[in-house]
């Protein structure tokens, strides 16, 4: 046997090195716990930093962020901190009274309130008891649901709602999970991107890819917000929610921000790859460079 | 160590046996050697190659149990009792019953003694005849619930052919606890010797003449109506056509057990409705 | 990620749907695995390791260290030993059942003690240095560092290549007496050590997963939720079926059977030369 023939040694290494390359450049200030940011007294600290003797100091690893006097830290990969108004997207994970609990990648348990989704058959019908026993034909242990945090408890538990034909169960597609400091907020999180896919960025780095439906048809009839049956999806529509999805993963693996230009530019950079290579190192990388040089002109 | 039991010698040997040779000397040997089976020979019990050993079955032999049986083959003998379905002991919430399973071989029942405490032989067993069981059962008629099954191996004459005793065994007691199926579950094993010769349900002696080095062994558990295989474990190497034709003849089995298993089922719902 | 292994309906659906047509979630064909990537040589005080990671998931490292054993009354008084151990490491499991861990770790280990003792992969016989009194032992140990599907073939190929890595030292063996006592040295030079013997036939496996009415290989872990059963099969390089092992609670078609037996190692997994002469 030829050394020729004898696998690579050392891909993980080697794989590493190609990441670090791709992600440094920028001329972002990366901090690690306990670097000191700045010691000039006009800067008011925010999450993530601490003041020791009139310096600010990072409690993360991660990067420096300015806005006007605000200093803070953001670290690439923390739970999720939920505000108010932001869209989520969520998994039930267990019914208790009059309510569901969510996972929201966030600290705490999400909690979804009966009295905070529309109950079928009318949006202002008051609940009655037979709803409070009927609450798993709404929303089951694993299901998905996009919502908006409605407020925010002392412990760091989030209340959310659906009231709004736009929040609800989510079927025919598939969840991308990355981490949620790659979400921005933005002014809408509901994106139809052109080839024919819908993508809902929840903020706390769930987001879910599915197919197309247009609104009219969902507020056309509003009992299938409870459905759990999938629509007919073509196999044109599955390779482009799938080639979507990958694209996401790749962005993400990339650290790029997820956004619906992001996005249309990385499918636009795709197209000449196999939808399963997307996730490959080499190929996300090539795609990331291509993102980014658009981005920037 | 354990020190609550009479604990028997670390060390056991074979007892010998005494052979006369051609010069009507006695001698004393350490056991009778093994024979390999041929195609021309009977096998030791006398049986084919294809035949299996006398089935004996009785369900419902365990008053505690909400299902029981009993199945025996010459010296495999396996009981099972199955519990359930009852609720769950967790709370959380779960569409589909749960089936557990555990199998022990008890102490006395292999040639070696069998430690007290189960080993992870038994363990993984246990995980074998679980998914076996589980395509039969109608497991979403009882959300919240857990339905145990537990075997023990009273005599083991061939470790594989008491395993698909024991999955046959646990489904007659499925059956006998009332706990809907959409079939029974029958199993069969073999014994692949090089190059061809397929021993159905062999005995412990057979599998002791045949280590794996020069043999495979092969289990099939199936739903005999449905046609669908329900678990197969092959273990030792076999080509394709070894395998496929050890299936063939397994399934062939499992259709005779089969049989069996619905003649016993019928008469004892007949006996039961008579009383 | 933070998969609980809780799924919603049309999850489900979704993913199933799309093996009836043949377009995976993640834009794969059926019959197609993930990339994957293999180190050698990754633990230096081991007699052998190589780790084996395929797509972002499943992790597996494994080592395997060489040993002189007694060999003791009772025992084959002329083969060496293989002792393997596969354990999930905590932090892959924590999501988990704390029961169900335990359950996988004990599968794991039995499949792969049943892989490498029962049949003529490693040559076991070569192991023994001096019958009824010395021989080699292999402890295989494997760990697995993470999860994301196909548990048994990412294993299987880790073990594989760790074996390919693995150097016994040569023994010296000597006659010490008239009536046939032997003593051996062991030599310590790593220049003079030997390759496994036999490690070329130990196989790798395909788990085929049978999902809606169709089967395919490298179920990713939501696939694998979404999986009736699944059959592995390893094969070494001859072809031949060494095991054959059916999990998860759904039944196979019988007519089905037969052809999901017709794996052929190579073209399902792209193995490089070296690993699969």
């Amino acid at each position: 046997m030829s050394t020729a023939d004898l696998p690579d040694l050392a891909p993980f290494e080697q794989a590493a090195a190609k990441r670090t390359e791709a992600t440094t450049g920028g001329e972002t200030q990366l901090v690690t716990p306990g670097e000191p940011i700045t010691s000039n007294t006009a800067f008011m600290r925010g999450h993530g930093t601490y003041v020791e003797e009139g310096v600010v100091i990072s409690a993360l690893a991660g990067v420096v962020e300015r806005i006007n006097k605000l200093v803070t830290v953001r670290a690439l990969k923390a739970r999720y901190a939920g505000e108010i108004g932001d869209v989520v997207v969520g998994r039930i994970t267990s019914l208790a009274e009059k309510r569901w609990r969510v996972d929201l990648n966030s600290r705490q348990n999400g909690v979804l309130a009966l009295s905070s989704i529309n109950l079928p058959g009318g949006v202002q019908r008051r609940k009655s008891e037979s709803d409070e026993l009927r609450m798993r034909t709404f929303f089951a242990e694993g299901d998905l649901v996009v919502a908006e945090i409605q407020s925010l408890y002392g412990d760091g538990a989030i209340a959310i709602h659906t009231r709004s034909l736009k929040y609800g169960k989510l079927r025919n597609g598939t969840l991308v999970t990355i981490p949620p400091a790659l979400v921005q907020r933005s002014r809408t999180h509901f994106y139809a991107i052109p080839c024919g896919v819908d993508v809902i960025l929840g903020l706390n780095g769930y987001i879910w890819v599915s197919k197309h439906v247009d609104p009219q048809a969902i507020e056309a009839n509003p009992e299938e917000v409870y459905s759990n049956v999938n629509d007919p999806i073509t196999a044109e529509e599955r390779t482009n929610v799938a080639r979507v999805a990958n694209c996401i993963r790749a962005l993400s693996r990339q650290f790029i921000h997820i956004h619906d230009t992001a996005i249309v530019y990385a499918y636009e950079a795709s197209l000449r790859f196999p939808i399963s290579d997307l996730v490959t190192d080499s190929v996300s990388s090539e795609i990331a460079m291509e993102v980014r040089a658009k981005l920037q002109s | 160590m354990d020190r609550r039991r009479v604990n028997g010698p670390e060390l056991s040997v074979a007892p010998l046996v005494a052979t006369v040779d051609a010069e009507g000397a006695v001698n004393f040997v350490q056991e009778t050697p093994k024979q390999a089976f041929t195609p021309d020979t009977k096998r030791q019990d006398g049986r084919s190659a294809g035949d299996i050993r006398p089935i004996y079955l009785r369900a419902g032999l365990v008053n505690q149990a909400s299902g029981s049986a009993y199945f025996e083959q010459k010296n495999t003998r396996v009981t099972c009792g199955v519990y359930g379905p009852r609720q769950n002991k967790k709370a959380q919430f779960n569409e589909l019953a749960r089936l557990e399973c555990e199998i022990k071989f008890t102490p006395s029942s292999c040639e070696k003694r069998r430690a007290l405490h189960r080993d992870p032989e038994e363990k993984e067993l246990a995980n074998f005849i679980a998914q076996a069981l589980s395509p039969a059962v109608k497991l979403d008629r009882y959300p919240k619930s857990t339905i145990s099954v537990y075997i023990s191996v009273i005599q083991c004459d061939g470790w594989w052919s008491a395993v698909a005793a024991a999955i046959t065994c646990a489904s007659v007691a499925l059956i006998d606890a009332g706990i809907d199926m959409i079939d029974s579950v029958v199993a069969a094993s073999t014994l692949v010797a090089n190059p061809s010769t397929v021993l159905m349900d062999a005995s412990q002696s057979e599998e002791d003449a045949h280590p794996h080095i020069d043999a495979g062994v092969l289990l099939v558990a199936e739903l005999p109506t449905f046609k669908s295989i329900t678990h197969v474990v092959q273990m030792g190497k076999l080509d394709i056509n070894q395998t496929t034709k050890a299936t063939e003849a397994c399934l062939e089995v499992c259709a005779k057990i089969h049989g069996v298993v619905n003649h016993y089922l019928r008469e004892s719902v007949i006996q039961q409705a008579e009383i | 990620m933070a998969t609980t292994g809780l799924i919603s309906p049309a999850e489900i659906n979704y993913i199933r749907e799309g093996f009836a047509v043949g377009i995976r979630a993640d834009g794969r064909a059926l019959r197609q695995y993930r990339e994957y990537l293999l180190g050698l040589d990754v633990i230096s005080h081991s007699s052998g390791s190589a780790r084996c990671r395929i797509g972002f998931g499943t992790d597996v490292l494994v080592g395997v260290k060489v040993e002189v054993s007694n060999i003791e009354p009772g025992e084959v008084p002329n083969r060496g030993k293989v002792v393997c151990n596969v354990e999930c490491s905590p932090s892959t499991t924590q999501n988990w059942d704390s029961r169900a861990a335990d359950e996988l770790n004990n599968e794991l280990t039995q499949f792969l003690h049943r892989c490498l003792n029962d049949y003529d992969g490693i040559d076991l016989e070569k192991l023994c240095i001096i019958p009824n009194q010395s021989c080699w032992i292999l402890y295989v140990d494997a760990l697995v560092l993470d999860f994301g599907g196909n548990l048994y073939d990412t294993l299987l190929m880790a073990v594989r290549a760790a074996l390919f890595n693995t150097r016994i030292p040569k023994v010296h063996i000597e006659e010490t007496g008239d009536d046939g006592e032997k003593e051996f040295d062991v030599i310590d030079d790593p220049e003079e050590a030997e390759p496994v013997p036999g490690w070329a036939d130990v196989p790798l496996a395909v788990t085929l997963n049978w999902a809606n009415q169709t089967y395919f290989v490298d179920a990713s872990e939501m696939e694998e939720h979404c999986t009736d059963a699944k059959l592995t099969v390893t094969v070494n390089k001859n072809g031949h079926i060494c095991a054959i092992q059916k999990s998860g609670l759904g039944a196979i078609p019988q007519k089905v059977y037969p052809e999901m037996l017709t794996v052929r190692i190579r073209q399902e997994w792209g193995v490089p030369l070296a690993l699969w002469p």
